[in-house]
């Protein structure tokens, strides 16, 4: 009977509560065992496509199953993966995209997201093209970019207009593609940040706005004083997810360069691909599989101890 | 009088940004349009020229196996949108009206599954489905996409459930209805938006899906159409206008769907992110 009647009781008089029998039926329902059941199908499903595959892949990490049957290994594929120095390539490569990436995507989407935030009827029909790349699917964003790089592609000859006819082949030098690549992922991924940040600066009550403009305040300065602290939230959120998206994005760099040239694009989802599809080392890249994990679960981490920081300086 | 010229530049400052964004965004795909409808001259054609254009890039996409690796994607994310649609709607009933130990660590587990990265599962994935007999069937690639977008469906459509008041489902079973009555028919009539809202964001994002759909499929017959572009761009190398071709078509349908209802996508992700 405790939680029975929580909601009236606040405002009924407490004086005479209505004697009752017991728990109204509709009541009793939300107790019965039944009431597992209604959760089973979308929790099942997730645990049966996701869960079970990576709890079952952090096991088969310490196995070896090449020599027939499933061998306990321990942590021998793991001491192999941490002498290679390759892994430490692709970590670092990994760290350089997803900051770039990040960095590029995040201030065009701000800048777009401050811009179009009001209400003009030239905005409003621009608004949905700004988001348009990121309704293509990757591998389309991923060849339009791959011709436009191309030696005689749009991108060399909006260069040839400023006298510049190297015709460099941007994607096939191990010292450009990176850049390259870069700039497609900033292009397709952008609209991300555009539409978090716009919905977070549109959540700013006007009425905030408009104080500070009455006691003096530039557009500039209202935007620095008043609404990004207002949207710490929105910035930090749209940012973790952002960087455990970016720095597991896969298709593009995959499609682009297949981590090449020279291995100068083998971030570490691209590295897992090519060693269990190109390679055929699944053991290999079942530990590496769990060592992505590892970077993602300690990039949470950093998420979870911002938050706690906003939290608190708010 | 006109405000002074200072004045009018900072005003239209704005909308001269947004209009140089959106260039950015629209050049590169014009520039695959006209380039997919060449004939000659595929990449350095001139953007105002259009003496050449033609459609027998796109017929020799399509006789590729394109045309049926789009009805691929079709049956796979069409499966895909059902079956996460069905299955969120009832476990977000469940999380909505219904209060047990540990509703809320599973609630949030499941939403943590979604920052799995993809490249972590594809090889855990690949190995259950080829166990499984599901390697290479588009009902297996189906259910892995429905796996895959469940937990975003369930939170979404929780939402709605949420707004609907707990009185409508009390007066239902006051009148007699079972539990599951009560949901058939007084709540699910009332989800249709989130129903279709869900099964659109199912439809987009894993018509896009290209990692997951390759390890799992090595049959040309099953490949989708981002996996069968990937193929064919592989074969015909050097047939650029047949390539760009094959990549607006694998497009198109996604951007048709996304432009009807933009409003829906933008709300799923804003909400599902805020949430």
């Amino acid at each position: 009977m405790a939680d029975s009647a929580p909601v009236l009781a606040d405002r009924a008089v407490p004086a005479a509560p209505a004697p009752r029998p017991g728990p109204a039926p509709w009541r009793r329902r939300r107790r019965s065992p039944t009431r597992y059941l209604w959760v089973l199908p979308g929790v099942g499903l997730a645990t049966f496509v996701v869960g079970y595959p990576i709890v079952s892949n952090i096991g088969a990490s310490f196995t070896d199953q090449t020599a027939g049957g499933n061998q306990f290994v321990g942590l021998q594929h793991y001491r192999q993966i941490l002498r290679d120095p390759h892994l430490y390539e692709s970590l670092w490569l990994t760290v350089q995209w997803t900051l770039g990436v990040t960095a590029m995507q995040f201030t065009l989407g701000f800048l777009g997201a401050v811009m179009a935030d009001r209400s003009s009827r030239f905005i409003r029909v621009v608004r949905p093209i700004l988001i348009l790349p990121w309704a293509l699917p990757g591998v389309v964003a991923a060849y339009t970019w791959v011709f436009l790089y191309k030696e005689d592609g749009l991108f060399n000859q909006i260069l040839g207009l400023f006298g510049d006819d190297s015709r460099h082949a941007w994607l096939a030098d191990s010292s450009t593609a990176l850049l390259g690549v870069m700039v497609a992922a900033a292009w397709k991924g952008f609209p991300f940040y555009f539409l978090l940040l716009l919905a977070g600066l549109q959540s700013v009550p006007g009425e905030t706005k408009e104080a500070a403009r009455i006691d003096g305040a530039s557009g500039w300065q209202t935007l620095i004083y008043i609404v990004i602290p207002q949207m710490r939230a929105t910035i930090v959120t749209s940012l973790a997810l952002g960087v455990i998206a970016t720095s597991n994005y896969f298709d593009g760099v995959y499609l682009m360069t297949g981590g090449g040239p020279s291995g100068s694009t083998e971030t570490l989802p691209v590295w897992i691909y090519n060693v269990a599809f190109n390679q055929f080392d699944i053991p290999k890249a079942s530990a590496l599989s769990v060592i992505l994990l590892v970077v993602v679960a300690l990039l949470l981490t950093v998420r979870g101890v911002l938050g706690l920081i906003t939290r608190r300086s708010a | 009088m006109r405000p002074p010229l200072g004045r009018r530049v900072v005003d239209k400052a704005p909308q001269a940004v947004i209009a140089v964004i959106g260039l950015v965004v629209l050049v590169p795909m014009l520039y695959v349009v006209a380039a997919s409808l060449r004939q000659r001259n595929v990449l350095t054609g001139s953007l105002t020229d259009f003496s050449d254009f033609g459609f027998g890039n796109y017929t020799r996409a399509l006789q590729a196996d394109l045309g049926r690796n789009l009805l691929n994607s079709l049956i796979a994310s069409g499966l895909a949108s059902a079956v996460a649609v069905a299955a969120a709607t009832v476990t977000a009933y469940g999380f909505s009206r219904f209060t047990f130990r540990g509703a809320r660590v599973l609630f949030w587990a499941m939403l943590l599954l979604q920052l799995i990265p993809s490249a972590s599962l594809v090889v855990p994935l690949y190995k259950l489905w080829g166990k499984l007999g599901l390697f290479n069937s588009l009902g297996g690639l189906g259910l892995a996409y429905a796996g895959l977008s469940t937990a975003v469906c369930v939170l979404l459509v929780k939402g709605f459930v949420d707004e609907i008041p707990r009185d409508f489902d009390e007066a239902a079973a006051i009148d007699g209805c079972s539990s599951w009555g009560v949901f058939w028919r007084v709540v699910m009539p009332l989800l249709g938006p989130a129903m279709v809202a869900g099964g659109i964001f199912v439809f987009i994002t894993t018509w896009q899906e290209f990692v997951i759909a390759s390890s799992v499929t090595n049959d040309p017959r099953y490949y989708t159409v981002t996996v069968g572009l990937q193929a064919f761009s592989g074969e015909y190398r050097t047939d650029y206008g047949a390539i760009l071709a094959g990549s607006v078509l694998t497009a198109l349908p996604i951007v048709l769907v996304f432009a009807a209802f933009q409003r829906h996508f933008v709300q799923t992700v804003t909400g599902a992110v805020k949430g």
